[in-house]
Parts: C-alpha cells; structure tokens; sequence
C-alpha cells in the first residue's frame, strides 16, 4: 500500500477512535454505565464505523477511471486555470463527481429490469420504503410532541405500514389470491387473543 | 447427490424392475411386460375437514350446548359424505399452480402472528391498567435508540426486496451486495436492542418487576426471530456465494424475505405498542 494512503487510512481510524473514547464516556455518564466500558466501547465503535464509512467512498473510488497525473509538482502550481484546461488537465466539480459516482453506485445497487418481459418491481419498492420512512418519522415526532391525542393516529399509521410491507414487500398485492387468505384468516384469531389478553391482564 | 428437496421429488422414476433379470427366470417363464405399479390413494377431501368443524362445534357444546346440537349433524355429515366418497378433483379445484412451500411458510407466518399477539396483548394488558412501577419503568425507556432500530430493521427489509429483485433478474452482484447490507443491519438491530437492555437493567428494571417480564417477552422473543433471520440470512449468502441462485432459483431467497418481513411488521407493531402509544 502507498505510504501517504497509509498515514491517511491510520489518522482516519485514529481520529474516529479518539471521538468514540471521548464522546461516549460523557454521554454514558449519567446512564449509570461504567465509564471504562463506555470508553473501550467507544473507541472500538469510532475505531469500526469510520472504516466502515471508507467503505462507499472506497468502491467509488474503484469504479473511477484511473488518470495517470503527468505535470510536474511546480508546474501544476504554477499553472492558470486557462493553460490547465489547455493541456487537458482539469478537476472535476462536484456535479461531475456526481456524475461518476452515481453510475457506480447505480451498477452496484440498482437491480436490472428482469429479461423475459417480467414486469419489474424496483420503483414500486423505492417508493413504498420512502413512505415508510415518511411514516415512521411522522409517528415519533406524534409521539414526541402529542398535539393532541394520538393514540388513534398512531395505531392507523402503524396499521398502514403494517398493510404496506406485507402488501408490497412480502408480494401478497402480486401473490395468488390463496397466500393471502391462509394469512388473513389467522388475524380474528390473532385479534381475538390480543383483546382477551388485554381485557383480562 | 441431493442438493435439494425439489431435485428429489422431481428426479426420474426409475423403471421398476429392472434389477432382477439376471438370468434366475425358469425356462419356461415368459416375462410380462411391466405395469406400473399402482397405489391406490383416496383423492382429497373436504370431508375431514367438515368432521373436524362439527366436532369441534359439538365439544364446544360444553360450554354452550346450543352448539352442540348443529356441531353433532355436521359431525355425521362429513361422515356420510367421507362413507359416500365424493370423488372431487380437488387438486384443479384447489391446489392448482400454488407452490407448496410458499403456501406451508405464508401458514407459518399465520401461527407467528397468533403468538406474537398473545405477546402483545400481555404487554397492552398491563399497560392500560399501568401501575406506578410500570409507568415509571416506561419513562426509563430509549425511544432515540428505538427509533435507530425501527430504521435499521426496515433499511433491512428494504434490502431484502432489492435483493430478490435482482435475484430475480439474475443480477448476482447487486443481489449479494444488498444482501450483505441487509446481514449488516439485522445484526446492528440485534446489537442495538442489547444495548437498551443493559441500559434497562442499570435502571433496576429487571425481569422480575411486571414491566421487565412483559417487555423482555415480547422484544426478547422478537430478538431470538431476528437472530434467526440473521443465521438464516448468513446462510443464504454462503448458498449465494456457491452461486446456487439466480433467475430460475430463488424461491430460498423468497422464503427468507417472507420471513424478515414477518419479522419487521411485528418490530412495526411492538415499536407502537411499547415506545409510541403514550401510557395514561
């Protein structure tokens, strides 16, 4: 491995580490949680989750098309942006790192349409997991502020996330008719023993 | 080998038969060309199934004997109808063109859903007559953290389904990829939902105070599902590194998805009943 990307890849981990060791501790203080096992916890964590966030960066970075750097270390210094672009040297802006980036994640994560004509599915999925999130997010903030009372809300929005993910992630909406009713006829059931229960509890 | 059950109920049959006709005939034997053997086996009925309904209604004449009267007619309908053997092809009636293991896990499911709201209706029982304790042991907990879980297991869930889609497309790397975030997610929840209870039991709230029994009932079992999904899912990955699925295979991978999304509407459920809905 090159030495500088060394240096780099060890203050990376070191700087998440230290965060992690200081940050934790105070955080735990009042938690009643051993400070000696919030710090090593922490440390490990920063030490972890920053590596894990090189990850991303690092299939990008894998999926870029190598640009072999020929100017001299002066020359480049000295150069106007005029004669740069002369010589076909150029960074790159944000909107053009965009530009390669989103390619990349896209052959990573983005599923091809199926071959033999199958109707694919990858929209429908994106949107119904945003409006879960958007359900989800607007269930805490209820909870957080109650504007009023929001027990009625909240069990209609969770049962919408309910029929949500068992509708479309768990394909009963495209599934054969059957699927649906040996699940469905287990609910009464289900119903009966959460209302004995809580009744009787 | 076998790899798998299909391959084994699909294989050829083999020509019965054919082992023992090495010579041992006696001379003037002529051998018969071979039939088939046949085993007589009754068609499907809906006969049991209506004995069971009357005699299940006649038992619960017990409690109320006005059952019992229509449980015991039905009881001899089926009866009569199983003696007289209607022959009906259930299998194009019913049956037809349904994946067996599909509708097996979709019963599954069915009877989690029954258990779990025995979980549920224990924990909503004692939340709606909430003592002092309970309600004090309810402020202890982390909606924050709760809300990073609820997230984290439906990212998950998310997962899966992009990955059953590539699956199904036949694209092999975006499907191990999402799969492995998936596997990365189930387990953070799992380290997440650890957390809050050691948390829980620095606060003196253990699983001997009512609200420590119910509440490690209902996440703890719903934990175990999510570590199971996670073994689970581990091992689909090793299968997929084999390279055992792609566009003509993924019924394993729809079988796994069906559960973790089980898995995920129950969070959805518990998350509601325990952090969102406010006690009193």
């Amino acid at each position: 491995m090159d030495s500088t990307l060394a240096t780099y890849l060890m203050l990376w981990a070191i700087s998440g580490a230290a965060l992690g060791g200081v940050v934790t501790p105070l955080l735990a203080r009042d938690r009643r949680v051993n400070d000696w096992l919030a710090a090593i916890g922490g440390t490990l964590i920063g030490l972890v989750g920053n590596v894990v966030l090189l990850a991303p960066l690092w299939i990008v970075l894998q999926r870029m098309e190598a640009r072999p750097y020929t100017q001299p270390m002066w020359r480049y210094d000295a150069m106007t942006p005029a004669e740069a672009a002369a010589l076909g040297e150029r960074s790159y802006s944000v909107m053009e790192l965009g530009g390669i980036a989103l390619p990349a994640l896209k052959t990573e994560l983005w599923p091809q349409a199926r071959a033999e004509g199958g109707h694919s599915h990858r929209r429908t999925y994106v949107g119904v997991f945003v409006a879960l999130a958007l359900l989800t997010a607007s269930e805490v903030i209820l909870t957080v502020t109650e504007p009023f009372p929001v027990i009625g809300p909240l069990v209609a929005l969770s049962s919408l996330k309910v029929v949500l993910v068992v509708m479309y992630f768990m394909h009963l909406r495209f599934d054969d008719l059957r699927y649906t009713l040996m699940f469905v006829s287990a609910v009464p059931f289900a119903v009966l023993v959460l209302a004995v229960l809580a009744a009787v509890a | 080998m076998v790899s798998n059950a299909t391959d084994l109920l699909e294989r050829e049959e083999v020509p019965v038969g054919t082992a023992h006709g090495n010579g041992q005939e006696a001379a003037g034997y002529v051998s018969q060309p071979e039939e088939p053997e046949e085993i007589h086996l009754p068609g499907p009925s809906f006969s049991p199934i209506i004995v069971a309904i009357g005699s299940l209604m006649a038992l619960l004449g017990i409690i109320q004997p006005l059952l019992a009267v229509p449980g015991v007619l039905i009881t001899f309908f089926g009866v009569w109808r199983m003696a007289h053997f209607p022959e009906i092809d259930l299998h194009s009636l019913w049956l037809n063109q349904i994946n067996s293991r599909k509708l097996a896990m979709w019963i599954f499911l069915g009877t989690e859903i029954m258990f779990f709201s025995a979980l549920a209706g224990a924990f909503m029982g004692f939340k709606i007559e909430a003592t002092d304790a309970f309600v004090h042991a309810e402020e202890e907990l982390n909606l924050a953290l709760a809300t990073v879980g609820t997230s984290v297991l439906i990212i998950s869930s998310f997962a899966v389904v992009m990955g059953l889609e590539a699956i199904q497309s036949n694209d092999r790397r975006v499907f191990r990829n999402w799969m492995g975030i998936a596997l990365l997610l189930g387990a953070s929840f799992v380290a997440i939902q650890a957390f809050e209870w050691r948390e829980l039991y620095a606060h003196d709230i253990t699983s001997k105070t009512l609200f420590g029994s119910s509440f490690y009932l209902a996440t703890g079992f719903h934990g175990l599902h999510v570590i199971g999904g996670v073994v689970w899912l581990g091992l689909v990955l090793l299968r997929a590194r084999r390279g055992v699925y792609g566009a003509d295979n993924y019924m394993g991978v729809e079988m796994f998805g069906l559960y973790w999304h089980f898995v995920d509407v129950v969070w959805i459920v518990l998350f509601t009943l325990i952090y969102l809905i406010p006690i009193r």
